[in-house]
């Protein structure tokens, strides 16, 4: 007996001493659940057991069994048997619906004054609960497009919000309230975190006759990888709990990518400064299809977010109406809302070094960059890099659909530097990976996790080198990324359960193009053989695998090989996906470089041949997830 | 592992061989201008006349039967030219229609990409009568080709 339970089974002896003085026949009965029902089950789930013992029963009449919704009239379950022997089990089952909150109802069959509960949450989030945020990019049938919402789960798991579409292609929700989210569900596995969102909204426009379908890998309780895979359009991006109110105030960095008004691709970052509804200090750089136009000052107003943490930024000069949403303090989600350009990104704090930023703010960093559907090269690069004052020497790969790829390209003498405010560059040498050499680098808060906004503890409070967002400012190469401090290189630390996920560019410049996306998760391995282990979802709208589905279920086994002169790069060699109605599967090949045993990021190794471009995250998951992570706090509260 | 680089490391390194200088500079507020070669080379234009031999399907598993489809095929009075369109030509949305034995005139550059494959890369279409601009002069797609005004950027090469 565990001491909880030891608790309980005191305060219920307590209570039933108590019911006894008031006049019970039989005042020395005790009731303790012994098997308790899992925190959250999902309606309709199937029968779980719950067991209770009775002490002190001198007719040895067993259990009674009965339940209450907390809405009443609400269905709560049922018990197959109703009483029981002390000790056996009976099977519970779920209502059909989500009603929230029930309680379980043991009770003595010789005295119900004797009794003791337990709570169960009946809930399609799998017990998740609150207001999260999301946002991803990518390609529909039309262009680029840009979603970004917010999302209130209730504890039943009913759901509601606002969000915003917009591929400035005849696809854009309506402003300035954006779309509503009128209900949908989430549900996921709370073992593997793989899971799927379904937004109902008022725009028939979007999705299935308006109802988007979103898959998603959750990393942790607050945050998942998510993908859109309801065969409208196809991207990726995040998910994540929203602290509301927030106030966001200080220094920001920025950086978003879409299609600008002159239906290019193009891309924005920069810095400003919050303060009220004012937006100053402003500065962004722009590469639009290929133009690079830098250190443009700007201004904005800020108007106050809505109970979703929606609000709107005006006057920046990017574009017309920027929505944002809220994920914290210190994070935004940012979507541009006009109907003749798009584009879609994040905003983070700078915290306590607004305007104290140096060179020296940057230290060992992993960096990943990605054009969009919509430049004139698809192409990724990922790389590391090791700062010594202004310069810095590393290695990366780059690979640039059709153009050509380079793998473990030495970076040497590279230069950078940040500005007090957060602004900054840092230059490739030119030919040193392929296009890719001009950065603009934008820093923010060395606390704040730019994948992951609510994770306190990676970085983490004591963390004092700074990440930062990035633009590539090239002619041939336009795109944006991240910076962040590479904190652990160590193989051994590539291990254990990860989320992961990828866009997936393709243009054979011939007959083929399109975008496909994966989400999913994976066990690695580092002692030998080491390996990466996963499954997933692959979201294929241009059925570029010949899938029986645009959405299709995928499987690797994948051995990952630590280059021992480059600590923290992995070559998954090969990276091959078996994907479920597709008889061959898709002979990739892959590079990682990890930043810390908990975040790494991945592209496409140019030298599988595949003409096609992906990168993406592999993010280290905190299990169990959700319905499991409650159980160890559901509780048996008897009563008097 | 070490990998041969391929065109990508030759045409960088021709890149840094004309580059006078880094092409960002933001202490400055005037951005620096470039001197990389661009990807899509207009200098090296040329406009072809030609009927549409075959134009992209949509059908499905192609990244795995990659060279199963001949795309935008184009005959030219020179032979077979390998046509590259962009991938929002043909959307149902802001799309042009293109059909095979149809007479079109396109401006591009012929490049070499992956695999060694020569394909002509199009700027400019005009078909039915109209030009449409499919990518900018920097060779970026344009999504909207279907609403673009009509191109009257003149050829600055030669004709095949």
């Amino acid at each position: 007996m565990n001491r909880k339970t030891l608790c309980i089974f005191i305060l219920a002896l307590g209570m039933t001493y108590l019911s006894g003085c008031g006049g019970s026949n039989n005042n020395a009965i005790l009731v303790n659940i012994s098997t308790a029902p899992p925190g959250i089950l999902a309606p309709g789930a199937a029968a779980v057991p719950v067991a209770a013992t009775v002490i002190g029963d001198s007719k040895n009449a067993g259990v009674a069994w009965s339940c209450t919704a907390a809405t009443a009239g609400d269905a709560c379950g049922s018990f197959n048997p109703m009483t029981t022997p002390s000790g056996t089990p009976t099977m519970y089952s779920p209502p059909p619906t989500a009603v929230g909150s029930v309680t379980i109802t043991a009770a003595s069959v010789t005295n119900s004054a004797a009794f003791a509960t337990a709570n169960v949450n009946i809930s399609t989030s799998g017990g998740l609960a609150g207001n999260y945020s999301f946002y991803v990019s990518g390609t529909d049938f039309n262009a680029v497009y840009s979603l970004a919402g917010s999302v209130t789960i209730a504890a039943d798991g009913t759901l509601t919000g606002e969000q915003d579409y917009n591929d400035a292609s005849g696809i854009t929700s309506p402003e300035p309230g954006g779309d509503m989210i009128t209900g949908g569900s989430l549900s996921f596995d709370p073992t593997s975190g793989l899971g799927t969102l379904t937004l109902i909204t008022n725009n028939k426009n979007l999705g299935a006759n308006g109802t988007e379908t979103l898959a998603l890998n959750f990393v942790n309780n607050n945050h998942a990888l998510i993908i859109q895979v309801d065969g409208s359009a196809t991207s990726s991006g995040s998910f994540d709990l929203q602290t509301l109110p927030s106030t966001p105030a200080g220094g920001f960095a920025f950086a978003v990518s879409g299609a600008g008004n002159t239906a290019k691709t193009v891309f924005y970052g920069g810095v400003f400064t919050l303060a009220g509804s004012s937006l100053s200090s402003g500065i962004f750089d722009k590469n639009d299809a290929g133009s690079a136009s830098v250190h443009n000052s700007f201004t904005g107003t800020l108007s106050a977010a809505d109970s979703a943490g929606r609000g709107t930024l005006t006057g920046t000069g990017m574009a017309g109406t920027i929505a944002y949403y809220i994920v914290g303090p210190e994070a935004l989600r940012l979507i541009d809302v006009d109907s003749s350009s798009t584009f879609v990104g994040s905003a983070f704090g700078q915290g306590a070094s607004a305007g104290t930023f140096t060179t020296a703010s940057i230290g060992n960093s992993v960096f990943s960059i990605q054009s969009n559907f919509a430049g004139v090269t698809l192409y990724a690069a990922v790389g590391q890099i090791v700062p010594s004052g202004g310069s810095f020497n590393g290695v990366a790969d780059v690979n640039e659909d059709l153009v050509g790829f380079a793998d473990k390209q030495p970076i040497t003498n590279g230069t950078f530097s940040v500005g007090t405010n957060g602004y900054g560059s840092l230059t490739i040498p030119l030919g040193q990976l392929g296009d890719v050499s001009a950065l603009g680098i934008y820093a923010t808060d060395p606390t704040l996790n730019l994948n992951d906004p609510n994770n306190t503890t990676s970085p983490g409070a004591g963390n004092t080198f700074a990440s930062a967002l990035v633009v590539d400012l090239d002619m041939n190469a336009a795109g944006s990324g991240v910076l962040v401090p590479q904190t652990d290189n160590a193989t051994a630390s590539f291990a254990g359960n990860y989320a992961l996920g990828f866009q997936n560019l393709i243009d054979d410049g011939i007959s083929i193009s399109g975008e496909l996306d994966f989400v999913g998760n994976a066990t690695a391995t580092a002692n030998a053989p080491a390996l990466l282990t996963g499954s997933g979802v692959v979201s294929d709208p241009f059925l570029l695998l010949g899938g029986a589905s645009f959405l299709e279920t995928a499987t690797f086994t994948s051995p990952i090989t630590p280059d021992t002169a480059n600590l923290g790069r992995y070559e998954i060699n090969p990276f091959s996906v078996t994907v479920q109605t597709v008889t061959t599967p898709i002979p990739y090949l892959a590079v990682a470089y990890q930043a810390s045993a908990g975040q790494l990021f991945w592209l496409e190794d140019g030298a599988d041949g595949q003409t096609s471009v992906f990168s993406g995250q592999i993010q280290q998951q905190s299990l169990p997830l959700g319905a499991a992570a409650k159980k160890a706090a559901a509780k048996q509260t008897p009563k008097p | 592992m070490s990998r041969k680089l391929q065109g990508l490391g030759l045409a960088a390194l021709l890149a840094l061989a004309l580059n006078a200088g880094a092409a960002h500079a933001q202490a400055a507020a005037e951005a620096t201008k470039p001197t990389i070669t661009p990807r899509y080379d207009i200098s090296k234009e040329m406009a072809l006349n030609a009927t549409v031999l075959s134009v992209p399907s949509k059908s499905p598993g192609r990244l795995l039967q990659s060279g199963s489809d001949p795309g935008f095929v184009l005959q030219t009075t020179s032979g077979l030219v390998q046509g590259r369109l962009t991938p929002f030509v043909l959307n149902e949305k802001n799309g042009l229609s293109i059909t095979a034995g149809q007479h079109v005139q396109v401006t591009g550059v012929m490049m070499t990409v992956k695999n060694h494959k020569q394909v002509f890369v199009i700027r400019t279409i005009t078909v039915g009568g109209r030009t449409y601009a499919i990518r900018s002069e920097r060779g970026y797609p344009l999504e909207h080709p279907g609403q673009s005004a009509s191109a009257t950027t003149a050829s600055k090469g030669g004709q095949l």
